[in-house]
């Protein structure tokens, strides 16, 4: 369907004030003696217009309002209401004035409007008012056309105030009250003039907001206006009107009268109504429309008349209509997106908000329709917005007690990562370099062989809190209590992970931690009279599947593969060399030079044909104090382990003997001291390499 | 039985307290945003942009008559 878009009437032609006028016949405002010729060639020219309207105000003795006198010695309103009498339908400005622009003496401005009031005129107030009439625009104090025009030509009110909200003129008032009485605006009186109306044919009925006109073949326009009289306005483009310059048409009618010159089409005023007004910028007469900040507002007079012509009226959808709808939509919105992941609540109010305003456009286009746009739009954004913070925070609760309750049951690491990323809940794994550290309690047996069951796991859950401790915090992902061993892992979540050489210092950084805290726990149990606990960690790196391992209704995140199997015999070899963590070459040579380190020995783990060196870690370098060795001793001990290797065993026992002396319980010392001298006497085959051979787990 | 859905019927309206009550505390409040002359500003606005986005769409000048004014 296509928009209701009339054109512009062709009978009606706006007759600009416009610069080029201005330049030819001086500036404005001029003497009255122009807008006589003009009537007079008009006459003149047999150019026979419907009816003349000057948008201008005629409404003072020229001399007393100007302060000038015509150079002629013509009365020049003489003049202008002589011209005005020879044609058919001539219509002038009339203004109300509201309570803020009364002249200062209020009573005899209202006296004067009284005597004018009174006086002989051709415009007659409107007798068909039904409804109070004082709500409608006007006031007891007005200015009318001088006395001498008011005689022959009509008037209208031109007053077009606009909205003190935003200064643009919506609407203007079709009707005036001046006192008791109501007149027709500008407009109203030429459109009574175009559709030959008389006006005891005007019907108001203000109750209904309704202006019927009736003419005398009995044809009727309904016109909407508002309680207060005022038309709104139903702006169409301003470049439709048929337009012509004053002067320009001033001159092609004289040219028509003194020697027949034909008019050209846009002169021809045959039957047309010409409204006359100011259309230069700079003059009075302007002001903002919707359509342009500085409009003629001649034009608001033409679009109020061309929208009565093509009943082109503004039309509202009703508040009522609008709240239905609005709580339809928002009630419909917020209950079914419900549950909705948030992308939704964002997504569905947005589509939401801009399909009802390009409805609302297309409304306003096709029909003229207006239906409000800005509370139904915020309104339906902030609940909408209120909703989605009620979401997120739901989401955010629901995500923390989710967090806890898995926390007790998975590394928390991975649970943060999973709430984040919930596709990898899959099944399924990948490849990852991981460091695996392994712990268990050495002679566990002996220590849950003497205590209940309810206080041994009370006892173990006291030492799993101190060791899951010094996992959480140096970044490690708990993976699993195997009786009294734990098992954690670094590298395996990529959202946790800080690199390799980051994630195997942070290993062995928990190792330490965890034997730290176990000997402030050995001296709280030793205080409760309880034995004391010792361990065996065992770190190692390797590339190992990280995956969640399981069937569909029951699976865990964990990490499987040799390196895994490596790391826990690391664990099971601490108690050979009386030790409490071993690190194997990989995690080595990942930690760099930030640990004191020696080797415990060259090992060939059970089940292995391949012997790797194996390291203890005595302490971070920062925290000296917590080793038991010296730089200097581990320097002694190094060399003579490598002269161990080398078959020098008479340095190899030089350098252990010394070694022994401030470390004479080390294990490894007195053991590497032993085999030297024993080596001394038998030396090993031609094939020894050193290695150990790890025949136990 | 009627017990049981009478408190279902509890559960699912407490479950949606914000979004049965939030539309109608925002009537009651854009009723009283309505008074303010920021409310017809803002209102205004719109109008004026749907004037302006509509004059431009009428495709041509159709009246025979309608000479652009210059």
């Amino acid at each position: 369907m296509p928009p209701f878009d009339p054109p512009a009437d062709p009978r009606l032609v706006l007759v600009g004030i416009d610069q080029k006028s201005l330049d030819h016949t001086g500036s404005w405002p001029w003497p009255r003696n122009i807008e006589a010729d003009f009537m007079k060639t008009i006459v003149n020219a047999g150019a026979n217009p419907h009816t003349v309207a000057f948008d201008l105000l005629f409404t003072d003795d020229y001399d007393k309002f100007h302060n000038l006198k015509s150079t002629s010695g013509d009365n020049y309103d003489e003049l202008l209401a002589n011209a005005a009498g020879q044609l058919p339908s001539v219509v002038t400005g009339a203004l109300s004035l509201a309570p803020e622009h009364k002249l200062k003496d209020e009573l005899f401005a209202e006296s004067e409007t009284q005597i004018e009031l009174s006086e002989p005129s051709l415009t007659v107030p409107l007798p068909s008012v039904r409804g109070n009439i004082n709500k409608i625009v006007g006031s007891n104090v007005a200015i009318f056309p001088i006395r001498s025009l008011r005689k022959q030509s009509l008037f209208g009110f031109v007053n077009d105030e606009p909205s003190p909200i935003d200064h643009v003129r919506h609407s203007i008032p079709l009707l005036v009250h001046v006192k008791d009485k109501v007149y027709p605006s500008f407009a109203l009186q030429i459109l009574c003039q175009m559709l030959n109306v008389d006006p005891d044919k005007v019907e108001i009925d203000l109750p209904n907001c309704i202006v019927k006109l009736k003419n005398a073949s009995g044809k009727i326009w309904s016109i909407p206006i508002s309680e207060r009289g005022e038309f709104t306005i139903n702006y169409r483009r301003e470049d439709g009107f048929q337009g012509v310059s004053f002067i320009t048409l001033l001159s092609y009618l004289g040219d028509h009268a003194a020697n027949g010159t034909p008019l050209p089409k846009e002169a021809d005023i045959q039957n047309k109504v010409l409204l006359i007004g100011q259309t230069e910028t700079g003059l009075t007469d302007l002001g903002p429309t919707p359509l342009q900040s500085n409009s003629p507002l001649v034009y608001t007079h033409l679009n109020v008349i061309n929208n009565v012509l093509h009943n082109d009226y503004l039309g509202f959808v009703p508040l009522f209509w609008v709240v239905i709808g609005w709580a339809f939509f928002t009630w419909g919105t917020l209950l079914s997106l419900r549950y909705a992941p948030i992308f939704w609540f964002v997504y569905i109010p947005m589509s939401v908000t801009l399909l009802y305003t390009i409805f609302a456009f297309a409304i306003f286009w096709v029909w003229s329709l207006e239906i409000a746009m800005a509370w139904p739009i915020l309104s339906y954004g902030v609940v909408n917005f209120g909703a989605v913070i009620l979401r997120w925070r739901e989401e955010q609760r629901g995500k923390q007690q989710l967090k806890q309750i898995f926390s007790r049951m998975l590394p928390s690491g991975l649970v943060s990562h999973l709430l984040d990323h919930p596709e990898n809940l899959n099944l399924g794994g990948s490849m990852r370099p991981v460091t695996i550290l392994f712990s268990d309690i050495r002679d566990y047996t002996k220590f849950s062989e003497n205590i209940d069951t309810a206080e041994l796991v009370r006892q173990l859950n006291i030492y799993f809190e101190r060791m899951v401790a010094c996992v959480e915090e140096c970044r490690g992902t708990l993976h699993k209590f195997i009786g009294d061993a734990v098992m954690a892992a670094w590298g395996d979540i990529p959202a946790l992970s800080l690199g390799v050489e980051e994630d195997a210092r942070n290993s062995v950084r928990s190792a330490l931690m965890m034997r730290l805290k176990l000997r402030e726990l050995n001296i709280e149990r030793q205080a409760a009279g309880q034995i004391p606990l010792r361990i065996g960690i065992g770190l190692n790196h390797g590339d190992v599947a990280a995956a969640q391992i399981g069937a569909s209704i029951r699976s865990e995140f964990t990490v499987i593969g040799d390196p895994v199997n490596v790391a826990s015999r690391l664990e099971g070899m601490t108690k050979e060399f009386h030790t409490d963590l071993a690190i194997s070459e990989s995690v080595r040579l990942l930690i760099g030079d930030g640990f004191l380190v020696r080797r415990l020995g060259l090992i060939q783990l059970k089940g292995k044909t391949k012997a790797t060196v194996v390291y203890e870690v005595l302490a971070e370098k920062t925290k000296p104090h917590e080793s038991k060795w010296a730089e200097e001793d581990i320097a002694r001990y190094e060399q003579a382990f490598d002269d161990f290797l080398a078959r020098r065993f008479t340095e190899a026992e030089a350098g252990f003997l010394a070694c022994g002396k401030n470390h004479p319980e080390d294990h490894c010392v007195k053991r590497y001291l032993e085999v030297s001298r024993e080596f001394l006497i038998n030396p090993p085959p031609p094939d020894w390499d050193g290695r150990i051979v790890m025949e136990t787990k | 039985m009627a017990k049981q859905t009478s408190s279902s019927l509890f559960d699912w309206v407490k479950e949606r307290m914000y979004h049965l009550l939030a539309p109608v505390v925002a009537l009651g409040l854009v009723a009283l945003f309505q008074q303010t002359p920021f409310a017809d500003k803002l209102e205004y606005l719109t109008v004026n942009l749907r004037f302006q986005v509509r004059a431009p769409l009428r495709s041509s000048c159709r009246s025979a008559s309608c000479a652009r004014w210059d």
